[in-house]
């Protein structure tokens, strides 16, 4: 028997002890004011402490982020001027091509009176156009001869002939395929100045090229 | 015995006698023939003195008066053209043909020869039912001969072909030549806004456009036939020759690598020679009408160009600058062989050989100006036709080689111009606008 009632104690009072203390939670011990302000307190400052670390943490967090998205934009930015940079750079050779492509069909090579030999200004830019020639090898050309107004029409379109003929072997002799080019007369009859004089005949004497 | 040999010697005697005397009778009349009224070897040494006076018309209305008097005016102007002739001016004449009559025995030629004419040219008008009956006379005043007689029919709009065959009887009878009243003139006129080819006849009348490409139009030539024009054209933006048939309206393109140009037309076949560049240099070739090459004629270094035919079809004279500058050279089409005719000037381009086969017409620059010359065959006796005039270029011989038409900047636009062979007469032909350039004579 008293083991049996042993046994039924323990159990009752661990019953009782679990009540008790289940009971304890939800009752507050009773405290004084002042422990309950000093607890009240020191929760506080707990609480803010937390929210300092918190707000630190943030900032920390913050901050590294910043530096992040600083790096990011610094690095976008040089990604950027480095891309602009290489724009412009195939910007500028593009207009250096242009340019070149453009000297090549608008700078014309001229003659004196009733010759079809070369001038020295004009071997020059020959050499010039021979070797845009050379650095574009996918381009064909047709080089027209043209006179001036003076003369027979008909032997000005021979003349005229020979200003391109001359024009293209000298391109050829500098490396250029012959086959690239083309030639073809107008004679008299497509001037760029219409007018007669010693000015405007100088200006349609000339050889001028064109990309097929 | 001496009776037989006598009788032999009389026999003879009288046929020579008799072939003496048949001789004196018929040689004069033919030797009249060709002397007595144009020397065709300097036809403009003295222009003959002709009236003609209005046409006798009938009915007497005022709608027949107003046509003889525009045939009378369109005979006058005709025959002036030749440059054979001094016209006489009506105000001077005595007599009427209303009144005289138009036969040579109704005529009073003493009122002729009074007033100075030698050659008298009567002409009947008779209006039935609209049709042109139409009688004309030419007369040697001072002997009273009748020298060439015809009668013709036509309507109204025949009135220039019936004056025109007339005027042809007449030069042949004149000049023992054929008359050119029915040849024309091509030429490239830019009024349009492009260069353009264009014909009219010999007198510029009755304009026609030929081109209409809208592109630039060179260096026309008839064929003798006047069938086919051949000419430099650009239309595949290129100098190109295209030979095309007048009738049909329809040709072939030459368009070979380089130029292809300066055509001209074999005086009696469909051959034509012309200056190619396929070979890289301006060579001259000979090529058939469709514009196949037949064989290749020059071949040097220069640029050889503007082949003119000889009237016999075997020669050419061209421009060739292989001496160094442009100089006109003649070359035989069998052997090849060449000889140098000009050594004046640094320029000579543009040559035309006379159909009479004595002369060639070229275009010469001396400091800055271009003039119009005519020398011998063998480059001798070179004459300057025209001076002080600006530029001159482009000749090209009447089908008699008695004119010579060609381009002329004198009054500031290059315009069609007709001199005769020695440079006098010399008149502008057409009036267009813009300018004109390149004229060429067909037969």
């Amino acid at each position: 028997m008293t083991r049996k009632r042993i046994f039924f104690c323990i159990a009752l009072v661990s019953i009782m002890a679990i009540f008790v203390l289940s009971g304890c939670r939800s009752q507050p011990a009773v405290k004084t004011p002042s422990a309950i302000a000093e607890q009240e307190a020191a929760e506080r400052a707990k609480i803010e402490a937390e929210k300092r670390i918190r707000a630190e943490e943030a900032q920390r967090r913050k901050q590294a982020a910043e530096i992040q998205r600083k790096k990011q934009i610094e690095e976008q930015r040089r990604r950027i001027a480095r891309e602009e940079a290489a724009r412009r750079a195939a910007e500028r050779r593009e207009h250096e091509d242009r340019e070149a492509r453009e000297r090549f069909v608008g700078t014309d090579i001229y003659f004196d009176y009733n010759e079809s030999t070369l001038r020295w200004d004009s071997q020059e830019e020959l050499k010039i156009k021979a070797e845009w020639m050379r650095t574009h090898p996918d381009v064909e050309i047709v080089i027209e001869g043209h006179c001036d107004e003076r003369g027979s029409a008909p032997y000005n379109i021979a003349l005229g002939e020979r200003r391109a003929e001359t024009a293209k072997n000298f391109i050829v002799d500098l490396g250029v395929e012959a086959e690239r080019i083309g030639t073809v007369s107008f004679g008299e009859e497509r001037p760029v100045d219409p007018r007669s004089s010693e000015e405007a005949w100088s200006k349609n004497r000339r050889a001028h090229f064109v990309i097929k | 015995m001496m009776r037989a040999p006598d009788l032999k010697v009389k026999y003879v005697l009288s046929i020579i006698l008799s072939l003496i005397l048949v001789s004196v009778c018929v040689l004069p009349a033919k030797a009249q023939r060709v002397i007595d009224y144009i020397d065709i070897s300097n036809p403009f040494l003295r222009k003959i003195p002709i009236a003609i006076p209005v046409f006798r018309y009938m009915p007497e209305t005022q709608p027949t008066e107003k046509i003889a008097r525009e045939m009378t005016g369109l005979l006058s102007e005709t025959l002036e053209f030749t440059g054979f002739f001094k016209m006489l001016n009506k105000k001077a004449f005595l007599d009427n043909l209303q009144k005289t009559g138009i036969s040579g025995s109704s005529l009073n030629f003493q009122n002729w020869t009074a007033i100075g004419a030698e050659l008298l040219i009567t002409g009947g008008l008779q209006i039935q039912n609209k049709l042109l009956i139409v009688e004309l006379r030419l007369f040697d005043t001072f002997s009273g001969r009748l020298l060439v007689g015809k009668k013709y029919k036509g309507w109204n709009n025949d009135m220039r072909k019936i004056i025109r065959r007339f005027c042809n009887e007449i030069i042949e009878r004149l000049t023992g030549n054929k008359g050119f009243f029915n040849s024309e003139i091509v030429f490239v006129s830019n009024h349009t806004g492009n260069k353009e080819i264009f014909i009219c006849d010999f007198d510029g009348h009755n304009v026609k456009q030929i081109t209409k490409n809208r592109s630039i139009n060179l260096s026309p030539s008839w064929s003798y036939d006047k069938e086919w024009l051949a000419y430099t054209s650009y239309t595949k933006n290129k100098p190109d020759l295209y030979i095309r048939n007048m009738g049909k309206k329809r040709g072939v393109y030459v368009s070979f690598k380089g130029h292809n140009i300066t055509p001209s037309w074999h005086p009696s076949r469909l051959e034509l020679a012309a200056a190619l560049s396929k070979v890289g240099n301006s060579e001259i070739y000979l090529l058939t009408g469709s514009g196949k090459i037949i064989k290749r004629l020059t071949f040097d270094w220069g640029i050889d160009v503007f082949p003119t035919w000889s009237p016999d079809g075997k020669k050419i004279a061209f421009v060739s600058n292989r001496s160094g500058n442009a100089h006109i050279y003649i070359q035989e089409i069998e052997s090849g062989d060449v000889k140098r005719l000009t050594y004046e000037g640094n320029y000579n381009v543009s040559p035309s050989w006379s159909p009479k086969g004595d002369r060639i017409a070229f275009c010469g620059r001396t400091n800055d100006r271009f003039d119009i010359f005519v020398m011998n065959t063998d480059g001798s006796r070179k004459m300057q036709l025209t001076r002080n005039t600006k530029n001159n270029e482009s000749p090209s011989w009447s089908p008699d080689g008695n004119l010579i038409v060609f381009s002329s900047t004198r009054n500031g636009k290059s315009r069609i111009y007709v001199m005769t062979s020695y440079g006098t007469d010399q008149r502008q032909l057409l009036s267009l606008p813009g300018e004109q350039f390149e004229p060429s004579w067909s037969r």
